[in-house]
């Protein structure tokens, strides 16, 4: 019996932060949950723009500062609470501050450090908020984009901590870049920050190089000279004491010019060629991050010597090309 | 502290509640601050110099609670016995105000540190009256719920991190510089540890354990921070610890449990707390030769007084937290153990 009010203190401890005296506690249904959070440079500092779902809004006002523009952004939008911590992507316009953005973001209590990162090549955040017409807005193409980038290796959405880390550590990060076209958001590779600040863009033919280079999973399709087109499945990258070692395993994806995958010649001379494009892609990005003075794969400034192996594993269902002219008959 | 005899067990899964209060005070932020992404590394490389202190440590343990024997050398023993009731009192106060700082900063909330001060001592004061029994047994209670609470997070955290960031081998100096909180810590807690008395004979192998799960899970905690979030920013976050778990999801189904983890976090800070009002308790009976109760209420005053006064701004309780408690602790737990190590004068 001594014990229970032991348990029931334990109990009220637990319950610490949820409505006492300490925390401002807040009815879920009173809060718009912001979705996407734009930031721009502005004439007056800093241009604030959001997405929300729910009840829609698509809002950008000025500040002379991060939180004064948020507060601004309170008051435009009435009496709904607009709740920042569940952000799904923080968007970066062409001209933005982005250590002032990254500080602000680590700094916040409101915002989180594992909130995905899109730096826009061709446009503002402001412009990017007003995209998609009802029933899809910036949240839903960024999610779309985010996905595709992942799966095809043309890009990565790191987060505002892997960025801020990878700055601390080498000084050099890199940021998903997207792009305005025809109305919708489309990727645009990669931006590369020095010192916090865009220095160049990895284009996004080549972004499968940095997926590569990384070692994260991706199905990026190569078109091959022979007029082959296969996906990669899978790939391996050791980098140590100057040399990249390369390992590939693709599959045949398309085959519009009827080569025998089947024939091992053939499938070496595929092999072949699927090593001399990825590696064109990777010098292309390695060219260009020695010409930024960006260590972004951690190789540092030696001379490198680049070697891949590629496995064409299979092809996909069909093994040889079906006889169309009916003389297999 | 004779009247109610412990366990062992009951003694370390105590010490091993309250210790979990500094620990994310100073670790993972410290650490990474002096020995960069090598912290984890530091934290292990701590268990040298702890279990020097445990091995130097151990034959006045074994003599008894530390209380009586400094009672039993004069003057000097006296002094220093008042000397430890006033750093009791003030550690007291640096607690309330650093416990208070890390539930305002990671519940986002802009209250001052009073109510949760006033809260904590309305905790801790029944607790140290009532005598050491029932806030050991309390901390095996409790200790359970926040090493699984902190399991939960370093498992949640192992997918996120960058284990690259962690490979890094830090110069000697630094990786010993980088111990230092660690080490301070665990003096701390064994140092603390010899003023009670356990039913049976302090055992060497049962300190040595219990300091290397210390290591251990301070190195898990460095690692997962540095590894997430980085050495350089865990070392410049105010509360790297609830920052990281601010950022953890648990399959994309649980997030934002860090309310949660703070509110057990009161636990560690009340088991402090009421170990502290206890340890001033003993040493203030010792020294003044008078009942110890009556010295619980006015020690839990002059720590309200002291975390008053200690400054407004949370700089200067950094200052506070982080270089006077942890060099105060070295110096009073190596200089008094040195002390009763010396023969007495006849």
């Amino acid at each position: 019996m001594r014990s229970i009010p032991l348990f029931l203190i334990a109990a009220a401890l637990l319950l610490t932060g949820c409505g006492s005296v300490w925390a401002e506690a807040r009815a879920i249904d009173a809060l718009v949950q912001v979705e996407t959070v734009g930031l721009d440079a502005a004439e007056s500092g800093v241009a604030l723009s959001i997405c929300a779902a729910s009840p829609e809004t698509r809002e950008t006002v000025s500040g002379d500062s991060i939180r004064l523009a948020m507060d601004a952004m309170q008051q435009r939008t009435g009496s709904a609470e607009l709740f920042y911590a569940h952000a799904k992507f923080l968007l970066l316009g062409k001209d933005a501050d982005i250590p002032a953005a990254l500080d602000f973001t680590a700094r916040s209590s409101d915002m989180r450090l594992r909130t995905p990162v899109v730096l826009l090549k061709n446009a503002s955040a402001t412009e990017a908020i007003q995209l998609g017409g009802k029933g899809t807005d910036v949240t839903a193409m960024l999610t779309a984009l985010r996905e595709d980038m992942d799966q095809h290796g043309s890009g990565h959405a790191y987060t505002c901590g892997e960025v801020l880390r990878k700055l601390s550590e080498s000084g050099c990060a890199l940021l998903a870049a997207a792009e305005i076209r025809d109305g919708a958001l489309r990727e645009a590779g990669y931006g590369i920050l020095k010192d916090g600040i865009c220095v160049g863009w990895i284009e996004p033919e080549d972004a499968p190089a940095v997926h590569l280079l990384l070692s994260l999973p991706c199905r990026s399709d190569i078109l091959l000279p022979q007029g082959v087109t296969v996906t990669m499945e899978k790939n391996k990258c050791s980098i140590s004491g100057g040399s990249v070692e390369l390992t590939l395993w693709a599959e045949l994806s398309e085959n519009d010019c009827a080569i025998d995958i089947t024939e091992d010649g053939e499938r070496r001379r595929l092999e072949k060629a699927l090593s001399d494009a990825v590696l064109e892609q990777i010098q292309r990005v390695l060219a260009l991050s020695r010409r930024l003075d960006a260590d972004l794969f951690g190789i540092g400034d030696e001379d490198l010597t680049i070697t891949a192996r590629s496995r064409i594993t299979r092809s996909l269902d069909l093994m040889d090309p079906i006889d169309l002219t009916g003389a297999a008959q | 502290m004779n009247e109610q005899r412990l366990t062992e067990k009951q003694f370390w899964a105590l010490g091993g509640l309250a210790v979990l209060s500094p620990l994310l005070r100073l670790l993972p932020g410290r650490a990474c601050w002096l020995s960069g992404s090598g912290a984890w590394l530091s934290c292990l490389a701590a268990m040298a110099p702890l279990a020097g202190f445990a091995v130097l440590l151990h034959p006045v343990r074994r003599k008894g609670p530390l209380g009586p024997q400094l009672s039993h050398r004069g003057r000097v023993g006296q002094v220093v016995l008042a000397l430890l009731t006033l750093w009791f009192w003030i550690y007291g106060g640096v607690l309330l105000r650093s416990g208070a700082a890390r539930f305002v900063t990671a519940m986002n909330v802009f209250r001052g540190w009073l109510p949760y001060g006033i809260l904590l001592l309305l905790m801790a004061v029944p607790a140290a009256l009532h005598g050491p029994k029932p806030l050991f047994r309390a901390a095996e209670f409790f200790l359970p719920v926040l090493t699984a609470a902190l399991a939960l997070t370093l498992i949640a955290a192992v997918g996120l991190m960058d284990w690259s960031s962690l490979k890094a081998i830090p110069k000697p100096g630094k990786l010993l510089h980088g111990a230092v909180p660690l080490w301070n810590l665990g003096c701390g807690m064994l140092f603390y540890s010899a003023f009670f008395h356990t039913g049976e004979a302090p055992k060497l192998r049962k300190q040595l354990r219990w300091l290397l799960r210390l290591c251990l899970t301070a190195a898990a905690i460095c690692a997962a921070a540095a590894g997430m979030l980085g050495a350089e920013v865990t070392a410049k976050l105010s509360q790297p610890f609830f920052v990281l778990l601010r950022n953890l999801s648990l399959s994309d189904a649980l997030e934002r449990f860090e309310a949660l983890i703070v509110g057990m976090w009161v636990l560690p800070d009340f088991a402090m707390l009421a170990m502290l009002l206890l340890l001033s308790r003993e040493t203030a009976k010792l020294a003044a030769k008078k009942p110890g109760r009556m010295f619980v209420l006015p020690g839990a005053l002059v720590m309200l007084l002291f975390a008053s006064v200690l400054g407004k701004t949370a700089f200067r309780l950094t200052l506070w937290s982080e270089q006077i408690v942890p060099i105060a602790t070295l110096a009073l737990t190596i200089s008094v153990t040195v002390f009763l190590l010396l023969p007495k004068k006849r």
